[in-house]
């Protein structure tokens, strides 16, 4: 092997092991699996070493690195969209830290909602919520228009409303008015 | 409730995110070096056996007669794999090539080379009526078909954005304000890059809008109008009651805007604008192919003497009904192209939607899915040395 390829092996080596935990999140909250997480940042890790030669000297690899991570899953449901039911239920580990309390059954409400959206409003919430990541940016990494993020954006949010309407709604705690005792 | 339903979601996705298991795999890079290489030496096994792709076929017919091989009388035709040449020439394709010392070139249609002296782009390059069009991290560029580069300022590096119109001769930089309830349109006629002019023409509009396609008379935006009429026909008052700023589409300039539903696209609103600062009282509401409709669209644009804002609408119907942003991709069966489509990490598609090329930056070949014939046809794109990417043409 070459000194200049083998510098650049490691230089690959150093940025996975600097990111791969950040692309593996992101990839467990587009699929909503880990082992499809694993295999989309394996995959957006081998197309990122495709390219590496060419990006490794830019700024942009991590931009780069993420923006193939999000095309890839987006590819993988564009011809599938049409064929695919929504998943059920998200796979969900045990999650030890996590305390019963209404905050996070909150939250566990809102996780089931997210896995029963369509792929697309999921990955634009991703984008929005945990990359904060302007709809313009959404709308290129998705291959959208910047109107169809907002009103995918605005659909999905207007389910979870609907669905979770307020915090203690979400857990059947509400109390109806003029119906307290 | 949606600040409420936007910080649950903010908060939620982080700790979901932050428990998921510790992923420290110190073989992950090898893995992915050695899946390049199996990828690479596939590749070079291909070409090395001549290049020649099973042709895939959504229907029974293939249509792209300079790729045909031959049929061997088993109903099977193959292809070549697709080359420069054959694209320029097919249809008049470019490229933004990276030279060995890190500049940049356009290479053209006819082979030439144009120096692109910009910032490193950080999304596709276009080409314009009179110009080529990228954008940087703080500036957009212009360059003339002689290579003189122009930068315009982006009012925010972070937040500005830009879209282009349908007839490539004007583009707009869009920057929304700090707590997203509007946004800024700065309008840019492509032709002003010969004087540098930095005359602008803008309009604030409430977030909810998007500026989705404009000539000189309209401007045609996307919105959420169902909530509203439910799809029923009649006037009402969206601008009034939303605040929604179709004033200050008046005031550039602009004597019609008209609304698109974003449920049901063939639902629009028009408004009759002044174009010096009044937007009409209430909007027309129906559906757009209805003579009615029709009508007042042509009527707000200034009638006969102003261009058909009808083409223009359409236009816009057809994309947001669109599942795809590349409509023939519904299609297309990629038989043994199909990992390759699922693994590629780029879409560059044709404006005018004769073509779409999929892959990544850097590699030997791309996939080119061409739609310009009655089936949308694979093949395997040999791109030129140092190509970065594909232009994308309004012309």
């Amino acid at each position: 092997m070459s000194e200049a390829k083998s510098s650049q092996d490691e230089e690959f080596r150093e940025y996975v092991a600097a990111r791969s935990a950040a692309l593996h999140r992101a990839a467990y909250l587009l699929t909503g699996n880990w082992a499809t997480a694993e295999d989309l940042v394996q995959t957006t890790l081998t197309k990122t070493y495709l390219a590496w030669s060419r990006i490794r000297t830019t700024d942009s690899v991590d931009a780069y690195a993420r923006r193939i991570l999000y095309n890839t899953n987006a590819s993988w449901w564009r011809k599938r969209s049409n064929r695919e039911k929504p998943t059920e239920v998200f796979e969900d580990k045990a999650d030890h830290s996590r305390d019963f309390t209404e905050h996070s059954a909150v939250r566990d409400a809102m996780w089931r909602h997210i896995a029963v959206l369509p792929k697309r409003q999921r990955a634009v919430l991703v984008l929005r919520y945990y990359e904060n990541r302007t709809d313009q940016q959404i709308a290129e990494i998705l291959g959208i228009s910047v109107g169809t993020v907002k009103s995918q954006a605005s659909r999905a949010l207007a389910g979870m409303r609907k669905r979770l309407g307020t915090p203690s709604a979400a857990l059947g705690l509400q109390v109806e008015q003029g119906k307290a005792a | 409730m949606s600040d409420d339903i936007e910080g649950l979601l903010r908060s939620g996705l982080a700790e979901r995110a932050e428990a998921a298991p510790s992923f420290d795999d110190p073989g992950l890079a090898d893995l992915a070096i050695a899946g390049a290489g199996r990828i690479r030496r596939r590749r070079r096994v291909a070409a090395a056996a001549g290049g020649a792709g099973l042709i895939v076929l959504g229907a029974a017919t293939f249509a792209w007669n300079p790729l045909i091989g031959h049929d061997r009388g088993d109903g099977n035709l193959t292809a070549a794999d697709t080359s420069t040449v054959e694209v320029q020439n097919e249809f008049a394709m470019e490229f933004l090539i990276q030279e060995e010392d890190g500049s940049y070139n356009v290479l053209d249609q006819n082979g030439n080379t144009i120096s692109f002296g910009v910032d490193e782009p950080i999304g596709n390059v276009y080409k314009l009526q009179s110009s080529y069009f990228s954008e940087a991290v703080s500036d957009v560029w212009t360059v003339s078909f002689d290579g003189d580069a122009t930068a315009w300022e982006k009012p925010s590096a972070d937040e500005t954005y830009t879209r282009i119109s349908s007839a490539g001769d004007r583009f707009a930089m869009i920057t929304p304000n700090s707590d997203y309830s509007a946004e800024d349109y700065e309008l840019l006629d492509v032709s002003l890059h010969e004087e540098a002019a930095t005359e602008t023409v803008g309009f604030t509009t409430n977030y909810a809008v998007t500026l989705e396609d404009w000539d000189a008379t309209t401007a045609v935006f996307t919105t959420d109008l169902n909530s509203a009429t439910g799809g029923s026909a009649g006037a009402y008052w969206f601008n009034d009651n939303l605040s929604l700023g179709l004033e200050t589409v008046s005031a550039a300039g602009f004597e019609a805007a008209v609304l698109v539903d974003t449920t049901d696209p063939n639902n629009v609103c028009v408004s009759d604008l002044d174009a010096v600062g009044t937007a009409s009282e209430r909007e027309q509401c129906g559906p757009a192919d209805s003579a009615e409709i029709r009508a007042q669209m042509v009527a707000a644009a200034g009638g006969e003497a102003a261009a058909d804002p009808v083409p223009l609408v359409d236009t816009v119907i057809t994309k947001s009904q669109a599942e795809f942003e590349f409509a023939p991709i519904e299609d297309v069966d990629f038989g043994v192209y199909q990992e390759r489509y699922e693994n590629a990490g780029e879409f560059w598609t044709d404006p005018g939607g004769a073509w779409q090329i999929v892959g990544n930056r850097g590699e030997d070949t791309w996939l080119l899915i061409d739609a310009s014939g009655e089936e949308p046809v694979v093949s395997e794109l040999e791109p030129p040395e140092g190509a970065v990417m594909p232009i994308l043409s309004y012309t």
